[in-house]
């Protein structure tokens, strides 16, 4: 009698089956950084799946707007996606960060040296590329252990709220983001004046953190007009103790530099 | 007998049941009880390669030391398990030779090639290819797999190591390498492709690059095979097709993005079970290949049986058991 309750008890579950996620959609901007607009694309090509998504920072659920065209954006904004199918519970969120730009340097001085295995061109740091998971896309600048200056300048007077720096966190292999971050312009006598600065706050974890290759640190400005910046990136410096590599240099990953 | 029971009543009611997966004339449904096995007996870490026997029992390995290779019957119980000396068993292939069949188990720990009887008693070891002027220590060797040519030559693939396919005579000398890591990335597995009669070839996964490539038994490449996101594992050849466990579809290694994906004789894509459906632009290039439905985190190998069914073993994906895709 107790085995008859049991299974009829059961049956629902038992005949439904085994429920399986759906795995997010595949969500692609034609360029994380821009000027004028960015394209945002989603894919999902499961039969009667549908994707859905949000703009506005809210989670994507089942009755948010539905994906149907690629999307096209001409302010910075987070897109988030879900895809969804009658069979199947929704997926997590995927997500994509596109980022406007006000301004680009028209030129880039290195004062330090990349390492040699990443050395991307100067420009790479104001050429809208966003750098991909191979630090040796040809894309990103790597230092290891050194503060690093930066010296960008413009054919136009400069008037910007804020810097983007655009830099990597993967504590596993070594990479972790600035610890400390100075922007400087030349007063009347030529003299660097500090526009803004940043630092951390509290010490970071690095234990467990997931890699994160569009790491951005914004640092606010006080507006002045210049044509000259200079940047001062002081790493995070030595590995902290129970790393793997604890007491050496952490490596510092730089992608991009822009002005909002 | 009372799930069977349940079954049953499923099939009646025409309720829900677990979901098929696949694309075209290669759709399955998903069987997660087919394994009987009891954690607390036979215990697996990663599961690894699946071979079948001459009499339709399934040969796995595992790096779980308490019992590297369980044999298991058509519907999942463990028959028999054996071997306690193989931290990094891997690789698994079975070889009838001359009426005898052997396995060659690849340890990727202990950097060689095990030769054994099916009961585990070891014939023969394939050692590091010290003479071959590639290689400075043994810990640079990390077999993943192996294939047996015609002749009976034995191709090693170093997968875990520098990505050389090496050909061994059947007393163990080594006679050539080919591959290596200006040719492959993650050469992780590799068999001997008879699909064509007039040309033997041998394909090997170039899983990093997601590109599986022909050679020629002299190790010639001969074609390029773009399978874009699908980081596939080893090809395994059932009739005129190909399948593959694919351990992910997006970095990093562990996202748990993998799928079962299937090449027709002409090795275009023509179903990924658990992924997206294949297609290809109006000059041949295929589309990117990605997970859709998340039946797997990270599908290793697969074994299809002459039924057409799937079997899939998985690394790292919480000591599971192998999944049955039972073909509809």
């Amino acid at each position: 009698m107790k085995h008859l309750l049991f299974i009829f008890l059961s049956l629902p579950l038992l005949l439904k089956g085994q429920e399986y996620r759906l795995a997010p959609p595949k969500i692609y901007a034609d360029s994380v950084f821009f000027l004028q607009k960015a394209q945002v694309t989603m894919a999902f090509d499961l039969e009667n799946a549908s994707i859905h998504f949000s703009t506005d920072g809210s989670l994507p659920l089942r009755n948010s707007p539905q994906y149907e065209k690629p999307l096209v954006l001409n302010a910075s904004a987070t897109v988030q996606a879900i895809s969804d199918h009658p069979d199947y519970v929704p997926s997590k969120n995927a997500s994509v960060q596109v980022i406007k730009a006000e301004y680009l340097a028209d030129s880039v001085r290195l004062v330090t040296r990349p390492d040699s295995s990443y050395r991307a061109a100067p420009a790479a740091l104001c050429d809208l590329q966003k750098g991909s998971r191979d630090l040796r896309d040809g894309r990103w600048l790597g230092f290891r252990g050194d503060t690093v200056l930066v010296e960008m300048t413009f054919a136009k007077p400069l008037q910007c709220r804020q810097v983007l720096i655009s830099t990597a966190s993967d504590p596993g292999a070594w990479v972790f983001p600035p610890r400390r971050i100075e922007v400087y312009s030349p007063d009347k006598t030529g003299k660097w004046q500090l526009l803004g600065d940043w630092a951390v706050r509290k010490e970071p974890g690095w234990k467990n953190q997931p890699a994160d290759y569009g790491f951005y640190q914004e640092v606010g400005l006080k507006q002045v007009e210049t044509r000259r910046i200079r940047i001062k990136i002081i790493p995070y410096g030595k590995l902290p103790a129970e790393h793997p590599g604890a007491g050496a240099p952490a490596w510092l990953f730089l992608d991009e530099i822009l002005f909002q | 007998m009372q799930q069977t029971a349940l079954a049953g009543a499923g099939l009646l009611t025409g309720l829900p049941q677990d979901p098929v997966i696949g694309h075209g004339d290669f759709r399955y449904r998903i069987n997660q009880r087919w394994c009987k096995a009891d954690p607390a007996q036979h215990p697996v870490k990663n599961c690894h390669e699946m071979v079948f026997d001459k009499q339709g029992r399934i040969y796995m390995t595992t790096d779980d030391i308490r019992n590297n290779i369980l044999v298991f019957d058509k519907d999942g119980k463990v028959q028999d398990a054996c071997g306690h000396e193989y931290p990094g068993a891997h690789g698994l292939t079975l070889h009838d030779e001359g009426g005898e069949e052997v396995l060659y188990i690849t340890d990727y720990e202990r950097h060689m090639v095990i030769k054994t009887t099916l009961q585990g008693v070891v014939i023969r070891t394939f050692e590091w290819p010290a003479d071959s002027g590639k290689y400075h220590s043994a810990s640079e060797f990390r077999p993943t797999e192996t294939a047996v040519g015609p002749d009976g030559d034995l191709f090693v693939a170093d997968g875990y190591g520098k990505d050389y396919i090496l050909q061994y005579d059947r007393e163990g000398n080594l006679k050539n390498m080919f591959g290596g890591p200006d040719v492959l990335r993650n050469a992780h597995g590799i068999a001997v492709d008879k699909r064509n009669p007039d040309q033997t070839v041998l394909l090997v996964t170039s899983r990093a690059e997601n590109k599986l490539k022909r050679f020629s038994p002299d190790g010639t490449l001969l074609e390029t095979i773009d399978l874009p996101g699908a980081y596939i594992c080893r090809p395994v050849i059932q009739g005129d097709h190909v399948f593959f466990a694919v351990l992910i579809s997006e970095l990093p290694w562990d996202s748990g993005t993998g799928f079962v994906c299937i090449l027709d004789k002409n090795n275009r894509v023509v179903s990924n079970p658990g992924g997206n459906v294949p297609r290809y632009d109006t000059s041949g290039n295929p589309g990117s290949l990605y997970q859709t439905v998340k039946v797997f985190k990270h599908p290793h190998d697969v074994l299809v049986d002459t039924n057409g069914n799937i079997y899939v073993s998985q690394w790292n994906s919480g000591n599971v058991y192998p999944v049955l895709l039972e073909r509809v």
